[in-house]
């Protein structure tokens, strides 16, 4: 009996240590592979796990999943302080500053580095890091990734249920939650709204959640317009997707609801007034409490407590003032203007590109999250 | 006084030495100057190439490229090679036109190089038309689109976009600043949306704003010669659209009520479909197909007509007697974004019972002797 036992076990672990010598080096994570991703815009960064960062590529119409291996955690972490960004990363590529854009920031979460997306004014997309106060290009030449293309994949020009081939010409906006990699596009050619919840590892039979949201005026004009930016919160153990509009309202959806081949309504739950275009939404979590902290193009940033936006049952329709306190929710205007970009350090801490009275462009983090969001 | 003698002494001597010290500069920095050539793709300054100087190893190699400019010149960040005998310096994007580098090893300077400007025979772009072209245009327009004859610079487009009414106001907040742009894959076409929470009855910036057209009201649409072609070619001069705008368009486009002019068997002749309305100008160069009546898709080339309110397809082969189908994608917009199945923005209120999308509308005909 005992000479079986250690037979059984001397099997097992020998097929284990072949299953791990087999797994060898071609099999790489996440059903990566080594090569060199053909990216040829950095629109949106977002990241997964391990340092599995998502690139947004509009012009390929394309996502792609490069493994960073920057998985170290640091001993400590400091803070961002560098002014005049642009100028900077402008000299470091021997360019004038007029001839570049920051597209897009995002912070590893496992290492805490700064991952900024640069594009000069010929379209050529730059990938970069920034620690302790130093920029280094990151190479996406072989690399180990996989890739998702949006359009022209089998199942996508599919109808989606509706009678409707959705293609995507530009992303608007990445974000990976729980296993699923979320992308919202939008079309240079029909007006509508696309939406996909691509499940991360990427398989080779796409299981595409494609679908239209719509979202109302005052629960009377309905539109497909299209999402210019969203995030996602959890309240009360439930996911939400919480997604502005390229009209401006601020549009919540359970995320169990979103469904391919559905119409699926979301709540509007403010507007953001006249001539502004949300930029950029972020969400926080501090003592089991989730909050959404949203850039503008005109109004300062903005932050909600998620459980407020939650529980309010009806539509809010008036315009955001400053510090203006709508029927059930509070949006709550901090004093931070011409916010272009934010991201999510950890939850103490929030990164901002912002343009300051000056007319520099800075780039600086804060550990006072928690005093904004109060 | 001898203290005095000797300092003039010192300082003609240190003068000559600052005049030889020059001369060497300019007879080195000159001799360099020529051996430091760019390497040019598409029209790009992709690297520089220079003799491979002594004492020279790949890795450890003090070689620094630095834009020429006031204040702290750094290091530009790029990839080194040796290759035959020459070193070539490959930086992250382009060298900028119309700009100096300088190239060091170490302390001393191995040259400068200045990319050229484009000349004049590649420097120029034109916008070759603005759509719709028509010259009467809806209360509700949403799109227009921007064709160049290059690749544009993207990013700060509306900024060169302007609206005025009437004769001199000037229109703020009209186009929609959506970032990143919707350009088309080579980068030769922009669709801009008129702000589309400004259109949408209800909203607030409705609300507050009202649509960014009026009706029976006048128009100039200014596309500014400041615009930059990709490489940083300059647009030719400015450009104008005049229109006037009518009536808000509610309706679907119905390709049921569209007249075809038939063509006959045994020719070319082109099938003529007339919309009886301009319809989206983007969505027109795909949507259309045509099949034999075993459903056999026939090859031809579609050309759009006037005002984008037509479309000809002329076939490759000859027609055939027999039933064909024309077939529509419902996915087909008109000028202010109501497709085949649903309009821009639906009015609950009066939509009584949701019907079921088609993913294609068909138009039969027949093509006889």
């Amino acid at each position: 009996m005992k000479k079986s036992v250690l037979l059984v076990a001397f099997s097992t672990l020998m097929v284990l240590l072949a299953a791990m010598t087999f797994r060898g080096n071609d099999e790489l994570p996440y059903n990566l592979k080594m090569g060199t991703p053909e990216v040829k815009s950095i629109s949106s960064l977002t990241f997964g796990p391990e340092g599995i960062l998502f690139i947004g590529d509009s012009k390929s119409a394309a996502v792609y999943a490069v493994n960073t291996k920057d998985t170290k955690i640091p001993a400590s972490v400091s803070p961002i302080n560098v002014q005049a960004i642009d100028q900077k990363i402008a000299a470091l590529l021997g360019t004038t500053v007029d001839n570049i854009s920051i597209l897009d920031i995002a912070v590893n979460p496992v290492s805490k580095k700064l991952y900024l997306a640069i594009q000069s004014g010929d379209g050529t997309p730059v990938l970069m890091t920034l620690s302790e106060d130093k920029f280094s290009p990151v190479s996406l030449s072989n690399v180990e990734f996989a890739e998702v293309q949006l359009n022209n994949s089998p199942g996508v020009d599919e109808k989606d249920g509706r009678g409707r081939s959705l293609r995507v010409s530009t992303i608007s906006d990445i974000e990976y939650t729980d296993g699923k990699l979320m992308v919202s596009g939008i079309s240079n050619k029909e007006f509508s709204s696309t939406f996909r919840s691509i499940p991360f590892p990427f398989t080779n039979e796409q299981d595409y959640a494609s679908l239209e949201i719509f979202h109302a005026a005052h629960g009377r004009y309905e539109t497909t317009s299209p999402i210019k930016a969203f995030t996602t919160g959890n309240v009360n153990g439930k996911l939400y997707l919480i997604a502005s509009y390229t009209c401006t309202p601020l549009v919540l959806f359970p995320l169990d609801e979103l469904k391919a081949g559905t119409h699926v309504k979301g709540r509007t739950i403010a507007e953001m007034g006249s001539g502004n275009q949300p930029l950029d939404l972020i969400s926080m979590e501090k003592d089991g409490k989730s909050y959404l902290v949203m850039a503008n193009s005109r109004h300062p940033v903005f932050q909600v407590d998620f459980k407020d936006i939650e529980s309010f049952e009806g539509s809010l329709t008036e315009p955001l003032a400053d510090n203006v306190k709508t029927e059930g929710v509070d949006f709550v205007s901090t004093p931070l203007t011409n916010v272009q970009q934010l991201a999510k350090f950890d939850d103490n801490m929030m990164v901002f590109l912002q343009k300051k009275p000056n007319g520099s462009l800075d780039l600086w983090s804060t550990d006072k999250a928690e005093d904004l969001l109060k | 006084m001898m203290n005095k003698i000797f300092k003039i002494r010192l300082s003609i001597s240190l003068n000559l030495i600052f005049f030889v010290f020059i001369f060497l500069f300019y007879s080195c920095s000159k001799e360099s100057e020529e051996s430091i050539s760019i390497v040019w793709e598409n029209d790009k300054a992709v690297a520089l190439q220079f003799e491979k100087p002594s004492n020279y190893k790949l890795g450890n190699s003090q070689i620094e490229v630095r834009l020429v400019q006031e204040g702290n010149r750094v290091p530009i960040l790029g990839e080194l090679k040796e290759e035959r005998g020459m070193i070539i310096f490959s930086p992250l994007i382009p060298l900028t036109r119309g700009q100096s580098y300088e190239v060091f090893k170490g302390e001393g300077k191995l040259g400068d190089v200045l990319i050229p400007n484009l000349s004049s025979t590649e420097s120029g772009v034109s916008l070759i038309e603005i759509y719709p072209t028509q010259d009467s245009l809806p209360e509700n327009l949403l799109k227009l689109f921007l064709k160049f004859s290059k690749p544009m610079r993207e990013g700060k487009s509306i900024n060169y976009l302007t609206l005025i009414k009437g004769d001199s106001d000037t229109l703020s907040g009209v186009f929609l600043d959506l970032q990143p742009e919707l350009w088309n894959d080579d980068q030769t076409m922009l669709t801009v949306w008129l702000d589309p929470g400004r259109i949408k009855r209800d909203l607030i910036p409705n609300q507050k704003l009202g649509a960014p057209l009026s009706k029976s009201e006048k128009y100039k649409l200014i596309v500014s010669s400041d615009w930059k072609g990709l490489n940083g070619e300059v647009l030719d001069r400015y450009y104008l659209k005049d229109f006037t705008v009518i009536a808000r368009d509610s309706i679907s486009p119905t390709p049921k009520d569209w007249l075809l002019d038939i063509p006959h068997s045994g020719s070319k002749s082109p099938l003529k479909v007339n919309f009886e309305e301009s319809l989206d100008y983007s969505l027109l160069n795909e949507v259309f197909k045509i099949f034999s009546q075993e459903n056999q898709e026939i090859a031809g080339v579609w050309k759009i007509g006037n005002e984008e309110k037509s479309i000809e397809f002329t076939p490759f082969s000859n027609w055939k007697k027999g039933k064909y189908k024309f077939r529509v994608s419902g996915r087909l917009e008109d000028l202010v974004g109501n497709n085949l199945n649903r309009l821009f923005e639906t009015d609950l209120k009066i939509q009584t019972s949701e019907q079921e999308d088609s993913e294609f509308q068909f138009i039969a005909f027949e093509v006889k002797e």
